[in-house]
């Protein structure tokens, strides 16, 4: 069953559905087994209200983070390795989801990896609904050397772990540890297109009225 | 306009330095910061040299709180009894910066040591500068050295830190086994996930 690539988290909801937010839903699509309930049902209208799909965790291995990165080709993607137990992780959370609202509007998508233990599920969610996380994360399922080699080999396995893929797809940057926020935001920015620019195809609303307080 | 973006993009890459360098010492390379004395929790001061066992040396990268040491703590304790028995010298080292990571006190230590009944010692990294010679990133990470003092193996304990009942591969219980055989270790690299090291400022 094909779904409609449907804006979620409020992003951009009159345009045609862009990759920013339909990662989560395609990957959703892909894994329709994992997702159990709740199923999307007929096909929203692209310009409907932007309706969460809804915080839920999703078992996977580095393929299938490889592949939503490689579905949100056209974005900037932050993909960000953490656990609910890691101490850095937790510091940097709130930084992640501030990036992803300050981000809104631009060509930019955060791909959450939790690497907790499967059987803290319940853990995780509440991890993540304490900071307002309403789209799919992954959680790991894969063993520990194939999962970190496949993300990438530089990888020591140290949480947290960050990495950076430009719009191309390819990969442009990759750390260890939580960065502050600042030089986050910069090594984003620096591979967006500029915020005033509108990308060919935009209608009339641009950024301008998207843009949140 | 794309492909003008791409290739901006693509100019400006070098400049998104991001990833952390690490001077790993390599299969065969030599203990580093062999002499650095450092704090054992019992007040003694210890370096790795100083540890050295006939067979070997292993050192593992440890801390307090961590949930990944944690796991695998009980099965630390016996293989680090088991390696000492094997003529394998043993220490751990806590090289995380407190004031990041305040469950990695010193006292905290103390009290971890005993608690779990380590039998090797557990010590500070007060500056540390071990941690950095040895290009260490997170806890557990183990450097298994052999009777030259010749790195073995590096990585991690086995593949399954949630279930010991389900580990398929005792990466470093193998390894000890073998360089204290006078072998090589069947697997010289692995990886496993653990918590970032919070190192001190330089």
């Amino acid at each position: 069953m094909t779904r409609d690539l449907h804006p979620i988290g409020g992003i951009r909801p009159h345009r045609y559905p862009r990759r920013t937010a339909a990662v989560c839903v395609s990957l959703l699509a892909v894994l329709g087994a994992a997702c159990g309930d709740g199923a999307p049902t007929a096909h929203p209208a692209a310009n409907a209200a932007p309706r969460a799909s809804g915080a839920r965790l999703v078992e996977a291995s580095a393929k299938d983070v490889m592949a939503a990165v490689g579905r949100a080709r056209g974005d900037v993607v932050l993909v960000n390795v953490w656990a609910t137990w890691c101490e850095p992780c937790r510091e940097e959370f709130p930084d992640l989801m501030r990036l992803r609202r300050e981000m809104s509007g631009r060509p930019f998508a955060l791909i959450l990896v939790s690497a907790d233990f499967p059987d803290v599920k319940p853990e995780v969610t509440r991890f993540l609904a304490q900071y307002g996380v309403d789209f799919p994360t992954f959680l790991k399922t894969q063993g520990d050397t194939e999962f970190i080699n496949g993300l990438d080999p530089r990888w020591s396995g140290a949480l947290p772990a960050t990495i950076l893929y430009g719009a191309d797809g390819v990969k442009r940057g990759f750390w260890e540890g939580k960065a502050d926020y600042a030089t986050v935001v910069q090594r984003v920015s620096a591979l967006l297109p500029p915020a005033a620019a509108k990308p060919a195809g935009s209608d009339g609303d641009g950024p301008a009225i998207r843009r949140r307080a | 306009m794309k492909r003008a973006i791409s290739a901006v993009i693509l100019a400006g890459a070098g400049a998104l330095a991001a990833t952390s360098s690490r001077a790993v010492p390599a299969i065969g390379g030599p203990i580093p910061a062999a002499g650095v004395k450092m704090t054992n929790v019992d007040g003694r001061e210890l370096s790795i040299a100083s540890v050295a066992g006939a067979k070997g040396t292993l050192v593992i990268f440890s801390c307090n709180h961590c949930p990944w040491v944690r796991a695998w703590e009980d099965r630390i304790v016996a293989l680090a009894a088991a390696a000492k028995a094997k003529g394998v010298g043993v220490i751990a080292i806590n090289s995380n910066d407190p004031s990041a990571y305040p469950g990695d006190t010193f006292d905290l230590m103390k009290e971890r040591a005993t608690a779990k009944g380590y039998g090797f010692p557990y010590v500070v990294d007060s500056t540390s500068e071990v941690a950095r010679a040895f290009g260490a990133t997170h806890t557990p990470e183990a450097f298994l050295f052999d009777a030259a003092g010749k790195l073995a193996y590096h990585g991690a304990i086995d593949d399954n830190a949630r279930d010991a009942a389900k580990v398929t591969q005792h990466y470093l219980q193998d390894a000890v086994d073998a360089v204290a055989a006078g072998k090589p270790a069947p697997t010289a690299e692995t990886k496993a996930l653990g918590c970032s090291l919070q190192l001190r400022a330089r």
